[in-house]
């Protein structure tokens, strides 16, 4: 008997389907061969998994658990790279206090000061690729700089994927790129309402910025404030350009 | 943000945001918690899911009355799943005091343990089966579809292409279960 017929033997007894002689017969070949034995056993603890109501549950916390894996190794990869960014944006700004002191600075100015490119290199590194392909695939071509190419692959990420909201977010950084800004914003706002996302900080900077790039400076102060906490990678940096909006 | 209330009525309803919630909220508290007692990250992970479906099921059973708040719950609760864990696989090494009256409850964690690392391994094979294997499965037995509805459903030509299917994708996913390591550490029988 091979492993299809197995299955499906076990699968007809386990149905009630097996009657009469077969029934007999499939009774007493369980007793000798250990094989059948085994497999009826796991087929029928499977079935228990199946019907029981944790099931969903696990397979929820499974996607979540994922999710967080791979939403965790962008933070963690990041750190190192923000640290070193916002070191240079002290000594850039104390540089810039003594030498140009009260020359304010326009919108696209500090624009081009504050935004640096993301990469996703770190998170296609690390992924297990087997998981999420067209996400994964979406994330190469955005580190090649293809973001049309990439918009258009990161929509076909479907809503009920685990990464929809990390997609939502590169394409806002997509657009970004393309200096849609107005496009941009429509995306980091996906993943800043959703509140379900472990890059929200990251997602409100952009915003910001975009807002600030479009001179819609209030609501730029309005996504600012919410990043100048003590706990907040951007708190020098948003600090800086709400002084100077509101000068 | 969720209240007690909230976060209790929330994962009894299933709701997916609330587990969200509580993943985001207890995942590093866990990871700190296993690692410092002398476990892994990975085993971190599985404690905090053993421990929401640990509330879950008790939820199912009745309503929990708690003493203080949730998260005084919580983590007794997600305490006690390494601790049984740790027992289970000889790390009795920890670094915190922990006393022996804040386990509420005398159970079978050796079989406990088991039942939940089988439900797991299961849920994950699952998931690694391609989607038409999935629905098809799930159709059948989660969904309770007979054969007919399910030929219906995902227009199959005949009841007996959806039998047979049926049977590759179990053979399939039980094979997956049988020969993977944990399956085999388990001594499940």
């Amino acid at each position: 008997m091979n492993n299809y017929e197995r299955t499906e033997l076990i699968e007809n007894y386990l149905d009630g389907e097996l009657r009469g002689n077969d029934l007999e017969k499939f009774e007493l070949q369980i007793q000798t061969d250990k094989v059948l034995k085994e497999d009826l056993f796991l087929q029928r603890e499977i079935r228990k998994v199946l019907t029981s109501d944790e099931f969903d549950l696990r397979m929820k916390l499974i996607e979540i658990g994922e999710r967080y894996q791979a939403e965790k190794k962008i933070v963690k990869k990041r750190k190192p790279v923000l640290t070193y960014t916002v070191l240079s944006l002290i000594v850039i700004a104390v540089f810039s206090s003594v030498f140009f002191f009260n020359n304010r600075l326009t919108n696209d100015e500090l624009f081009e000061k504050h935004y640096k490119h993301y990469s996703s290199e770190t998170l296609t590194q690390s992924v297990e690729i087997s998981y999420e392909d067209i996400y994964i695939n979406a994330l190469r071509v955005y580190d090649k700089n293809q973001y049309n190419e990439a918009i258009t692959m990161f929509n076909q990420v479907s809503v009920s994927s685990p990464y929809y909201y990390s997609k939502e977010y590169f394409t806002g950084l997509s657009y970004m790129e393309l200096k849609n800004y107005n496009e941009a914003i429509k995306h980091f706002k996906i993943v800043i309402d959703s509140n379900e996302s472990l890059i929200t900080e990251s997602t409100v900077w952009y915003l910001a910025l975009c807002y600030l790039k479009t001179n819609q400076n209030q609501q730029a102060i309005n996504q600012l404030n919410k990043l100048t906490s003590n706990d907040s990678d951007f708190k020098v940096q948003a600090n800086e350009i709400i002084e100077e909006i509101k000068e | 943000m969720y209240n007690d209330n909230q976060i209790l009525i929330g994962l009894k309803a299933g709701n997916y945001t609330v587990f969200d919630f509580l993943y985001s909220k207890y995942r590093d508290k866990v990871i700190e918690y296993v690692v410092k007692n002398n476990g892994s990250e990975t085993e971190a992970e599985d404690v905090l899911q053993d421990s929401i479906v640990n509330v879950y099921k008790r939820l199912k059973i009745s309503d929990i009355i708690i003493d203080k708040n949730f998260d005084v719950y919580f983590t007794t609760v997600y305490r006690n799943n390494w601790r049984t864990i740790a027992k289970i696989k000889n790390k009795r090494t920890f670094t915190d005091e922990f006393p022996e009256d804040l386990i509420f409850e005398e159970i079978d964690f050796y079989k406990e343990y088991q039942y939940a690392q089988f439900h797991r391994l299961t849920a994950i094979k699952f998931k690694e089966l391609k989607s038409d294997c999935q629905k098809i499965i799930e159709q059948y037995y989660t969904h309770k579809k007979s054969l007919n509805e399910i030929a219906y459903l995902m227009e199959y030509e005949n009841v007996q292409s959806v039998r047979n299917k049926k049977h590759r994708c179990l053979e399939y996913l039980r094979e997956l279960i049988k020969n993977h390591t944990n399956y085999k550490n388990l001594s499940y029988e």
